[in-house]
């Protein structure tokens, strides 16, 4: 089944099955030999390319992707995300020189670093903080973006990640939206994609500014709390957190303290502390995997990973009641989150299309299998804030 | 002695009592039910339309949307009556012809026989607006049949009795007001199944206002069809002049419709909506129905929607207007009247009709509003692509300080049957 697979920060994947009738012709023209350094693109409804043109079916797209295997003479084809255009798993990359030793902005190491090697460096990069970092390591591009977005503290809320988009190829600090699916805002577009129910009555999204374009889905929630920690103790300072509940019921409660010793001789005398309550309120919330299955075709063109995200489904107590919208008319109240991957079909009448590095165009569109079923997507930790004012930061760990 | 057939007294759902004739077979299976009959026969004239509008809304009683579970009451049988979900239904219409049609219904039976517990779900909060209104000076409530027993709030077991009772003209609703402000909470109550129509939101459609179930409709045209949302307390159809809504409500202590006529006007020149043109359905559950109805002004063909939204027990019904450009909107008393400013603190929330006893009319915007308090019109100050606004009528139960606590927070309900 033709699919593809967007992750925040990776490389995701992307494959392709071609019909065992696709001609000679256009298999003969795959093989690596010839093909050797080519991208996929994929266009939400198929476009001529002879009158379209390279550039502008790029322009078009609503994916890009690296061409790096095959299986059979019409079998599937396959790669990463255009991520690997900066280095792939295996450090092939543009490569990065040694000696970065200094203190510059945010935006200033990405120019240095030429993390943009389509079309010079976005300006939408934030100046600010500025890092001081010094290495002598030589490392593929990603590499080093993924060691400075570490510095700067990046979080999907902060704007300090960075995406390609993969229209344009160029470095951008907000995931691309295709503009001709989504239904232009009337205003400012600060309407964000919202997840509801699949039973929800649709609204024409593009009617009031602020309104959100809804996607109708149906929610899978998964919850663990094996590592719930009532209280952290490093070397002689014991942090305790009051929720969750002092300990698990039956016995002697005080028998059944969830405590954890932390052992990390990185830790500076005097800091113990802090660090205990943090490591107490990291482990204070449920871990929370939220996922939206959806038909809607053109959820990949709306939806890419890193993107702010509404959601809202009470009854799997996805709602924060402090932001009212207004939708179908009635009101809502999303929780705020962002997208962290997302795996959609390849359906009927997209377009595909390979371009060659001499940008000669191969358009596959007569000849994949299309996907069907549901597309699927994974999400980060929302923010929730409550009328009765607790605040609860929820979500996968590792994305906290 | 005559015994009364089966026939009058069957009533799926929605359904009237007196249309579903006779029931012929009845089957068991375990906790699934089946159950087959033949429609009362039509007499001639629209015969084939009638016969299409039951058919509709025996399909419609499986539409998967809005609510899983049905009421089935037979009136001669009770020990049929109960609550039934995953219905699926058959109809043989190769008779329609002949003035009648064959249906077949089966479904799973809750346990519990006809009193199953209802879970009442909520979750809500303020209504945006731009009154300066704060979460705390609102009443969040939650209405369900009077004839309810065994009802937990969802808050505390203390105070479970309903802060008022509003008698509908389809049955009594308690109206329970939370002390807590809003949260996600689940109510609990038991209902008999003749009771759980009453005071429903109900969308009723056609020349006879038969019952809508699901959300299909058998007739979208909304200029030339007769529509009609409302919950025995209040409800919205169009008035005899094209264009203009019709808002009828319930005094307190009385049955009598008091019909109030409303036009509609938006974009500089005050360009007056003239006609209505399809007629949908949003949502269809007993606590609320929601419908949108398409709009139009003279030959103009530019996009302009009204969502109506009904909910059980509530005085007002519910508008939002919208439309893509900064044009809306002015609600206007017609004929004009003298009118009275609605405020909270600096802001004008709404208008009051001025002269005369209660029940008075009224209108509330959540957002910035300018009143004309000579003709009884009140506009969005600055125009734009939305407006919210609300009609019904204060009496001597509900004053206009409730009317707008209960209106500026949205407490959004949906029911659920469990089993016993």
């Amino acid at each position: 089944m033709s699919s593809v697979t967007e992750v925040f920060g990776g490389v995701g994947s992307w494959d392709i099955d071609l019909h065992p009738d696709t001609p000679r012709a256009v298999t003969q023209r795959l093989e690596m030999a010839g093909a050797g350094y080519a991208c996929v693109i994929i266009t939400p409804v198929r476009v001529d390319p002879v009158a379209v043109g390279a550039d502008n079916i790029h322009t078009a797209s609503i994916y890009a992707g690296m061409y790096r295997h095959r299986t059979g003479r019409a079998g599937s084809i396959g790669g990463p995300g255009l991520w690997a255009y900066l280095g792939n798993e295996q450090g092939v990359g543009p490569i990065v020189g040694a000696g970065l030793s200094d203190t510059r902005t945010y935006r200033a190491w990405c120019e240095s670093l030429d993390l943009d090697p389509f079309i010079g460096t976005a300006s939408t990069v934030p100046t600010s903080p500025t890092i001081t970092w010094t290495t002598d390591r030589v490392m593929t591009r990603r590499e080093a973006l993924e060691i400075l977005q570490e510095l700067a503290g990046s979080h999907p809320f902060n704007g300090l990640d960075l995406h390609i988009d993969h229209r344009t190829m160029t470095i951008v600090s907000e995931p691309p939206v295709w503009g001709v699916f989504a239904p232009a805002p009337y205003n400012t577009p600060v309407a964000y994609p919202m997840f509801v129910p699949w039973w929800t009555p649709r609204h024409p999204g593009s009617l009031v500014a602020g309104q959100h374009d809804m996607i109708r889905a149906r929610f899978e929630i998964e919850e663990h709390v094996e590592d719930y920690l009532y209280q952290s103790i490093i070397g002689a300072t014991t942090s305790t957190n009051a929720v969750p509940a002092y300990a698990y019921p039956g016995g002697s409660p005080a028998d059944v303290l969830q405590q954890k010793y932390v052992q990390d001789g990185s830790i500076p005398a005097g800091s113990e502390s802090t660090v205990g309550v943090a490591e107490v309120g990291r482990h204070a919330a449920a871990e929370l995997v939220i996922s939206a299955y959806t038909d809607e075709r053109d959820l990949p063109a709306r939806v890419k990973p890193g993107a702010t995200v509404a959601l809202y489904d009470p009854e799997n107590n996805l709602w924060d009641n402090t932001s009212p919208r207004p939708a179908g008319g009635r009101e809502m109240w999303p929780t705020f989150t962002w997208a962290q991957s997302t795996r959609w079909p390849v359906r009927a009448n997209m377009g595909v299309y390979i371009r060659f590095d001499d940008d000669s165009i191969l358009n596959l569109s007569d000849w994949y299998v299309p996907g069907t079923g549901d597309a699927q997507v994974t999400f980060g930790a929302p923010m929730q804030t409550r009328v009765n004012g607790v605040v609860s930061q929820r979500g996968l760990r590792s994305q906290l | 002695m005559t015994t009364t057939p089966l026939a009058a007294g069957i009533r799926l759902g929605r359904m009237p009592y007196g249309i579903l004739g006779n029931l012929e077979t009845l089957e068991f299976d375990g906790e699934g039910l089946s159950m087959s009959g033949r429609v009362a026969p039509v007499g001639d004239g629209d015969r084939v339309a009638t016969l299409a509008v039951r058919r509709e809304q025996l399909l419609g009683l499986a539409s998967p949307w809005d609510t899983t579970t049905q009421p089935i009451i037979v009136r001669d049988d009770p020990s049929i009556t109960g609550h039934y979900a995953d219905l699926s239904v058959r109809t043989d219409i190769d008779h329609m012809g002949s003035g009648h049609f064959r249906w077949q219904l089966s479904g799973r039976r809750l346990l519990g026989r006809d009193v199953p517990g209802h879970e009442l779900h909520q979750v809500g909060g303020l209504r945006s607006n731009s009154h300066a209104v704060l979460v705390g000076s609102v009443s969040p409530w939650a209405a369900i049949p009077a004839a309810a027993t065994e009802f937990f709030s969802g808050e505390s077991s203390a105070s479970s009795t309903f802060d008022l009772t509003r008698v509908s003209d389809t049955g009594s609703v308690g109206f329970y007001i939370y002390a807590t402000g809003f949260n996600r909470r689940i109510a609990y109550f038991v209902c008999p199944p003749e009771n759980h129509w009453d005071g429903a939101a109900l969308i009723t459609l056609g020349a006879s206002l038969h019952p809508v179930t699901g959300r299909q409709v058998w007739d979208s045209d909304a200029a030339t069809n007769s529509w009609r949302i409302g919950n025995g307390l209040v409800r919205v159809s169009q008035s005899a002049t094209a264009g203009e809504l019709l808002v009828e409500s319930i005094g307190v202590a009385n049955s009598t419709w008091t019909p109030e006529n409303y036009s509609l006007r938006y974009d500089a020149a005050g360009s007056l909506i003239t006609a209505f043109t399809t007629f949908t359905v949003l949502v269809n559950t007993p606590e609320v129905c929601s419908v949108r109805v398409g709009m139009r002004a003279g030959a103009n063909r530019h996009r302009q929607l009204l969502d109506i939204t009904v909910r059980r027990g509530d005085r007002l019904a519910e508008f939002t207007w919208r439309t893509d450009e900064n044009l809306l909107g002015r609600v206007s008393h017609d004929p004009a009247e003298a009118a009275t400013d609605l405020t909270v603190g600096a802001a004008t929330v709404g208008i009051r009709e001025t002269a005369g006893a209660l029940p008075k009319w009224v209108i509330y915007t959540p957002a910035a509003a300018t009143t004309d308090t000579v003709n009884g019109t009140i506009e969005r100050t600055t125009q734009w692509p939305s407006f919210p606004f609300a009609i019904g009528m204060t009496n001597a139960t509900d004053s206009t300080d409730d009317l707008r606590k209960y209106y500026l927070g949205v407490n959004e309900c949906w029911q659920s049957l469990v089993g016993r």
